[in-house]
């Protein structure tokens, strides 16, 4: 038999004590209306006031960044246990890993169309190139160091146990979530006032603060394992 | 430790806190990050079509010295790059947003706008133009 993926979420919300229980019931719709009103937040951040002043390229350009930065959003929100967003989502480690891949192609690709399409952004590779492209280039190398030090054998070499990775991995992430903060706010394409800008702040340092809870199976390694035992039979 | 906290990674504590200072700063911050890292050895060149913006554009509102009597003639750039420290300072970052932002606010009401995103949009040489 297969052996299952190694969750990092081990528990999903049991269906049936759901619907028998009134409460329970009402706390889902709390989490919905919750993840409706995060959603609109976003939007709200998203949306540009002058939405069709570019070119096609730059607006293909600036939504690949945009692209990247959700999926890194995502890729950090969804291994946690306990989701108000989404409480029956879960993630493998497997998938984590693709969703970060894939969070770096669209970020180099971002690079790559400014660069080919915007000649003049060349400039932002030399030292006089303003510092939210300081974060932003850092940031792409974080996020790249991230995902090649991911690759099994590499963090096996580089850090041996998982126990040694694991703080190291996730620190630099969150010193990613506020470069690309940094970089999305200053360069004032889409986030060009100052509310929008807290409310990027807000968004951003939301997913820093989840990342302090534990998962499961670091709370408690046998529950974890009883859990997952269970999944495969 | 309460059974509230013990779900709380203690070994992320300084990152996380150091992530929320500085995004806590970020609302104050965006001039500051629009400066350039290191100083530009070479202007770019940039072109303002005065023509273009004679007319519906007050004088004043980008000669703000124009009561002083001592305009001259001279390009923005001839003093505000100067070595005159208060002018210098964050001077990139300041005509990007005074530059943009007029022809943002233009462009919100559907009017005839001047470049908002497109860096070639100003930065080129041009007859009608200068070069700082």
């Amino acid at each position: 038999m297969k052996a299952p993926e190694p969750y990092l979420v081990w528990r999903d919300p049991d269906p049936s004590s759901v619907a028998e229980a009134p409460e329970a019931l009402g706390k889902r719709d709390v989490r919905k209306w919750l993840r409706n009103a995060a959603l609109l937040a976003l939007l709200l951040v998203l949306v540009p006031p002058t939405p069709f002043l570019m070119s096609p390229l730059w607006l293909l350009a600036v939504a690949t960044g945009y692209g990247a930065a959700i999926l890194i959003g995502l890729v950090m929100l969804l291994p946690l246990r306990r989701l108000i967003l989404w409480p029956d989502a879960r993630i493998s480690v497997e998938r984590h890993k693709r969703l970060a891949e894939i969070a770096l192609v669209l970020s180099a690709l971002h690079t790559v169309l400014f660069l080919a399409g915007e000649t003049l952004t060349l400039e932002y590779l030399w030292p006089s190139q303003p510092r939210f492209m300081v974060a932003g280039n850092v940031g792409l190398v974080v996020l790249a160091s991230l995902v090649v030090t991911s690759l099994e054998r590499i963090r096996a070499r580089l850090f041996g146990p998982r126990v040694r990775f694991r703080p190291i991995h996730v620190s630099a992430a969150l010193a990613l979530v506020v470069l690309v903060a940094a970089h999305m706010a200053g360069s004032g394409i889409f986030i060009a006032h100052p509310m929008k800008t807290a409310l990027l702040a807000i968004v951003s340092g939301a997913l820093l603060a989840a990342t302090l809870r534990r998962s499961k199976e670091r709370q408690e390694p046998e529950a974890a394992l009883r859990d997952r035992g269970a999944e495969a039979t | 430790m309460s059974p509230r906290h013990r779900n709380l990674d203690p070994g992320l504590l300084l990152p996380v806190l150091v992530g929320l200072i500085l995004l806590a700063g970020l609302p104050f911050g965006t001039h500051w990050l629009r400066e350039p890292a290191a100083a530009r050895s070479e202007p770019l060149p940039l072109s303002f079509p005065h023509s273009k913006h004679t007319g519906h554009t007050g004088c004043a509102v980008c000669h703000h010295n124009i009561a002083d009597n001592d305009m001259a003639g001279a390009p923005c750039i001839h003093c505000h790059k100067s070595n005159h420290p208060r002018l210098e300072r964050n001077i990139e970052g300041e005509f990007h947003d005074f530059c943009k932002g007029c022809h943002a606010e233009k462009a919100r009401f559907l009017g005839k706008h001047g470049p908002v995103r497109e860096c070639s949009g100003c930065h080129k040489a041009t007859a009608d133009g200068f070069l700082p």
